[in-house]
Protein backbone atom coordinates (compact mmCIF):
# COMPACT_ATOMS: atom_id res chain seq x y z
CA UNK A 1 0.00 0.00 0.00
CA UNK A 2 0.90 3.28 -1.09
CA UNK A 3 0.13 4.57 2.73
CA UNK A 4 2.79 2.82 4.39
CA UNK A 5 5.44 3.28 1.87
CA UNK A 6 5.07 7.04 2.80
CA UNK A 7 4.64 6.15 6.35
CA UNK A 8 7.84 3.97 6.35
CA UNK A 9 9.82 6.29 4.58
CA UNK A 10 8.90 9.33 6.45
CA UNK A 11 10.03 7.13 9.99
CA UNK A 12 13.51 5.99 8.21
CA UNK A 13 15.15 9.25 9.32
CA UNK A 14 16.33 9.92 12.58
CA UNK A 15 15.72 13.77 12.53
CA UNK A 16 12.25 12.81 11.64
CA UNK A 17 11.95 10.24 14.48
CA UNK A 18 13.10 12.84 16.93
CA UNK A 19 10.88 15.79 15.77
CA UNK A 20 7.99 13.01 16.40
CA UNK A 21 10.12 12.00 20.05
CA UNK A 22 9.41 15.95 20.56
CA UNK A 23 5.73 15.50 20.08
CA UNK A 24 5.54 12.50 22.34
CA UNK A 25 6.67 14.37 24.84
CA UNK A 26 5.13 17.35 24.45
CA UNK A 27 2.23 17.22 22.05
CA UNK A 28 0.95 20.47 20.11
CA UNK A 29 3.96 22.05 19.27
CA UNK A 30 4.90 25.18 17.12
CA UNK A 31 7.45 25.20 14.73
CA UNK A 32 9.35 27.70 17.00
CA UNK A 33 8.95 25.68 20.29
CA UNK A 34 9.93 22.76 17.96
CA UNK A 35 13.23 24.06 16.83
CA UNK A 36 13.97 25.74 20.54
CA UNK A 37 14.93 21.72 21.63
CA UNK A 38 16.87 20.85 18.31
CA UNK A 39 20.05 21.91 16.26
CA UNK A 40 18.39 21.57 12.95
CA UNK A 41 17.90 24.76 11.02
CA UNK A 42 13.93 26.00 11.19
CA UNK A 43 14.15 25.55 7.33
CA UNK A 44 15.30 21.65 8.00
CA UNK A 45 12.51 21.51 10.59
CA UNK A 46 10.20 22.47 7.88
CA UNK A 47 10.45 20.62 5.26
CA UNK A 48 10.71 17.69 7.85
CA UNK A 49 7.23 18.47 9.25
CA UNK A 50 6.17 18.89 5.78
CA UNK A 51 6.83 14.86 5.25
CA UNK A 52 5.89 13.68 7.95
CA UNK A 53 2.31 15.67 7.58
CA UNK A 54 2.31 13.75 3.64
CA UNK A 55 2.78 11.04 5.70
CA UNK A 56 -0.04 11.65 8.22
CA UNK A 57 2.22 11.11 11.41
CA UNK A 58 1.72 14.77 12.18
CA UNK A 59 -1.55 16.67 11.77
CA UNK A 60 -1.60 20.64 12.24
CA UNK A 61 -4.22 22.10 13.97
CA UNK A 62 -4.57 26.18 13.72
CA UNK A 63 -5.61 27.63 16.81
CA UNK A 64 -5.61 31.53 15.16
CA UNK A 65 -2.59 32.23 13.76
CA UNK A 66 -0.53 29.59 15.43
CA UNK A 67 0.15 25.99 13.78
CA UNK A 68 0.61 23.37 15.97
CA UNK A 69 1.73 20.09 15.30
CA UNK A 70 0.57 16.69 16.93
CA UNK A 71 1.83 13.42 16.42
CA UNK A 72 -0.91 11.45 15.15
CA UNK A 73 -0.17 7.37 16.10
CA UNK A 74 -2.94 6.15 13.83
CA UNK A 75 -0.78 5.16 10.99
CA UNK A 76 1.94 3.03 13.81
CA UNK A 77 -1.28 1.70 15.07
CA UNK A 78 -1.61 0.30 11.95
CA UNK A 79 1.61 -0.92 11.27
CA UNK A 80 1.06 -2.42 14.84
CA UNK A 81 -2.26 -4.35 14.08
CA UNK A 82 -0.74 -5.86 10.96
CA UNK A 83 2.44 -7.46 12.46
CA UNK A 84 1.43 -8.08 16.13
CA UNK A 85 -1.33 -10.07 17.14
CA UNK A 86 -4.27 -9.47 19.31
CA UNK A 87 -2.96 -12.22 22.49
CA UNK A 88 0.87 -11.23 21.68
CA UNK A 89 0.03 -7.50 22.96
CA UNK A 90 -0.37 -8.67 26.72
CA UNK A 91 2.98 -10.95 26.37
CA UNK A 92 4.75 -7.84 24.56
CA UNK A 93 3.80 -5.05 26.95
CA UNK A 94 5.24 -7.46 29.60
CA UNK A 95 8.49 -8.15 28.27
CA UNK A 96 8.84 -4.29 27.40
CA UNK A 97 7.86 -3.61 31.05
CA UNK A 98 10.25 -6.03 32.28
CA UNK A 99 13.04 -4.61 30.23
CA UNK A 100 12.23 -0.66 31.27
CA UNK A 101 12.34 -2.13 34.85
CA UNK A 102 15.31 -4.12 34.75
CA UNK A 103 16.94 -0.81 32.23
CA UNK A 104 15.99 1.93 34.68
CA UNK A 105 14.38 4.79 33.53
CA UNK A 106 14.96 3.47 29.51
CA UNK A 107 11.89 3.47 27.32
CA UNK B 1 -9.68 27.86 23.18
CA UNK B 2 -8.28 25.46 25.25
CA UNK B 3 -5.36 23.15 23.36
CA UNK B 4 -6.24 20.34 22.18
CA UNK B 5 -4.43 16.88 24.32
CA UNK B 6 -4.70 14.61 21.42
CA UNK B 7 -5.99 14.84 17.50
CA UNK B 8 -6.04 11.64 15.89
CA UNK B 9 -6.50 11.60 11.64
CA UNK B 10 -7.78 8.04 10.15
CA UNK B 11 -8.95 7.86 6.77
CA UNK B 12 -11.55 5.43 6.11
CA UNK B 13 -13.14 4.05 2.47
CA UNK B 14 -16.46 5.12 3.34
CA UNK B 15 -18.76 7.88 2.86
CA UNK B 16 -19.33 10.72 5.57
CA UNK B 17 -22.81 9.58 5.61
CA UNK B 18 -22.29 6.07 6.51
CA UNK B 19 -19.51 7.37 9.27
CA UNK B 20 -21.69 10.03 10.66
CA UNK B 21 -24.28 7.24 11.61
CA UNK B 22 -21.76 4.84 12.69
CA UNK B 23 -20.90 7.66 15.42
CA UNK B 24 -24.40 7.24 16.43
CA UNK B 25 -26.11 3.81 15.40
CA UNK B 26 -26.32 1.45 18.12
CA UNK B 27 -25.96 -1.44 16.11
CA UNK B 28 -22.41 -0.04 14.58
CA UNK B 29 -21.25 1.23 17.72
CA UNK B 30 -21.89 -1.76 19.44
CA UNK B 31 -19.59 -3.19 17.11
CA UNK B 32 -16.54 -0.98 17.85
CA UNK B 33 -17.35 0.89 20.59
CA UNK B 34 -16.89 -2.09 23.87
CA UNK B 35 -20.88 -3.32 22.88
CA UNK B 36 -22.06 0.10 23.56
CA UNK B 37 -24.32 2.58 22.03
CA UNK B 38 -24.72 6.61 22.60
CA UNK B 39 -28.05 7.36 23.34
CA UNK B 40 -29.31 11.06 22.23
CA UNK B 41 -31.70 12.83 19.42
CA UNK B 42 -28.66 14.74 18.79
CA UNK B 43 -30.05 18.28 18.42
CA UNK B 44 -27.24 20.85 19.82
CA UNK B 45 -28.16 21.32 23.83
CA UNK B 46 -29.25 17.46 23.98
CA UNK B 47 -27.92 15.16 26.57
CA UNK B 48 -26.15 12.52 25.28
CA UNK B 49 -25.28 9.16 27.07
CA UNK B 50 -22.48 6.36 26.31
CA UNK B 51 -24.04 3.18 27.62
CA UNK B 52 -24.14 -0.61 27.56
CA UNK B 53 -25.80 -2.29 24.66
CA UNK B 54 -28.03 -3.89 26.51
CA UNK B 55 -28.62 -2.85 29.83
CA UNK B 56 -29.33 1.07 29.74
CA UNK B 57 -28.74 1.88 33.45
CA UNK B 58 -24.64 1.15 32.52
CA UNK B 59 -23.89 4.50 31.54
CA UNK B 60 -20.09 4.98 31.43
CA UNK B 61 -20.20 8.73 29.96
CA UNK B 62 -22.25 11.33 29.59
CA UNK B 63 -22.51 14.95 28.04
CA UNK B 64 -24.11 17.29 25.64
CA UNK B 65 -24.28 17.51 22.31
CA UNK B 66 -22.61 21.02 21.37
CA UNK B 67 -22.65 21.00 17.89
CA UNK B 68 -24.12 18.65 14.91
CA UNK B 69 -23.61 19.65 11.21
CA UNK B 70 -24.10 16.12 9.44
CA UNK B 71 -22.46 14.29 8.08
CA UNK B 72 -19.68 16.72 8.62
CA UNK B 73 -19.53 17.78 12.69
CA UNK B 74 -20.14 16.60 15.83
CA UNK B 75 -18.92 18.40 19.33
CA UNK B 76 -19.98 16.41 22.03
CA UNK B 77 -18.89 17.14 26.19
CA UNK B 78 -17.83 14.42 27.57
CA UNK B 79 -17.81 13.33 31.88
CA UNK B 80 -18.29 10.49 34.12
CA UNK B 81 -21.92 10.56 35.43
CA UNK B 82 -20.51 11.02 38.74
CA UNK B 83 -19.65 14.67 37.35
CA UNK B 84 -22.40 15.49 35.23
CA UNK B 85 -23.23 18.36 37.26
CA UNK B 86 -19.82 19.96 37.68
CA UNK B 87 -18.79 21.60 34.13
CA UNK B 88 -14.85 22.50 35.13
CA UNK B 89 -14.98 18.62 34.75
CA UNK B 90 -16.03 18.16 31.32
CA UNK B 91 -13.76 17.42 28.49
CA UNK B 92 -14.71 18.07 24.95
CA UNK B 93 -14.77 15.74 21.87
CA UNK B 94 -14.79 16.57 18.23
CA UNK B 95 -15.02 14.99 15.31
CA UNK B 96 -14.85 16.25 12.22
CA UNK B 97 -15.40 14.31 8.95
CA UNK B 98 -14.41 15.46 5.42
CA UNK B 99 -15.47 13.73 2.18
CA UNK B 100 -12.53 12.71 -0.29
CA UNK B 101 -12.33 11.31 -3.64
CA UNK B 102 -12.27 7.63 -2.36
CA UNK B 103 -12.54 8.05 0.84
CA UNK B 104 -12.93 9.95 4.49
CA UNK B 105 -11.15 12.10 6.53
CA UNK B 106 -12.44 11.51 10.42
CA UNK B 107 -10.33 13.99 13.00
CA UNK B 108 -10.88 13.32 16.31
CA UNK B 109 -9.71 16.04 18.51
CA UNK B 110 -9.97 15.76 22.30
CA UNK B 111 -9.82 18.74 24.49
CA UNK B 112 -9.23 17.96 28.04
CA UNK B 113 -11.19 19.30 30.81
CA UNK B 114 -10.24 22.13 32.66
CA UNK B 115 -9.95 19.56 35.75
CA UNK B 116 -8.97 16.19 35.68
CA UNK B 117 -12.22 13.57 35.89
CA UNK B 118 -12.38 11.06 38.84
CA UNK B 119 -10.76 7.83 37.87
CA UNK B 120 -12.61 5.31 36.59
CA UNK B 121 -11.56 1.84 34.82
CA UNK B 122 -14.41 2.98 31.71
CA UNK B 123 -13.35 6.52 31.03
CA UNK B 124 -10.02 4.89 28.96
CA UNK B 125 -7.89 7.12 27.47
CA UNK B 126 -10.38 10.06 27.42
CA UNK B 127 -10.20 10.76 30.80
CA UNK B 128 -7.15 12.73 32.36
CA UNK B 129 -4.08 11.13 31.50
CA UNK B 130 -1.69 13.74 33.23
Amino acid sequence: MTESDDVFKALADPSRRHLLDQLRLSNGQTLSELCAHLTMSRQAVTKHLALLEAANLVVPVWRGREKLHYLNPVPIHEIFERWIGKFERQRLSALRELKRQLEGDGS
Amino acid sequence: MSKPQFVYVTYISTTAEKLWNALQDGEMTKRYWGHRRNASDWQPGSSWQHRDYDDASLVDIVGKVVESKPPQRLVLTWALPADAANEARHSRVTFEIKPLADAVRLTTNWSPARRCCAASPTAGPWCCRA
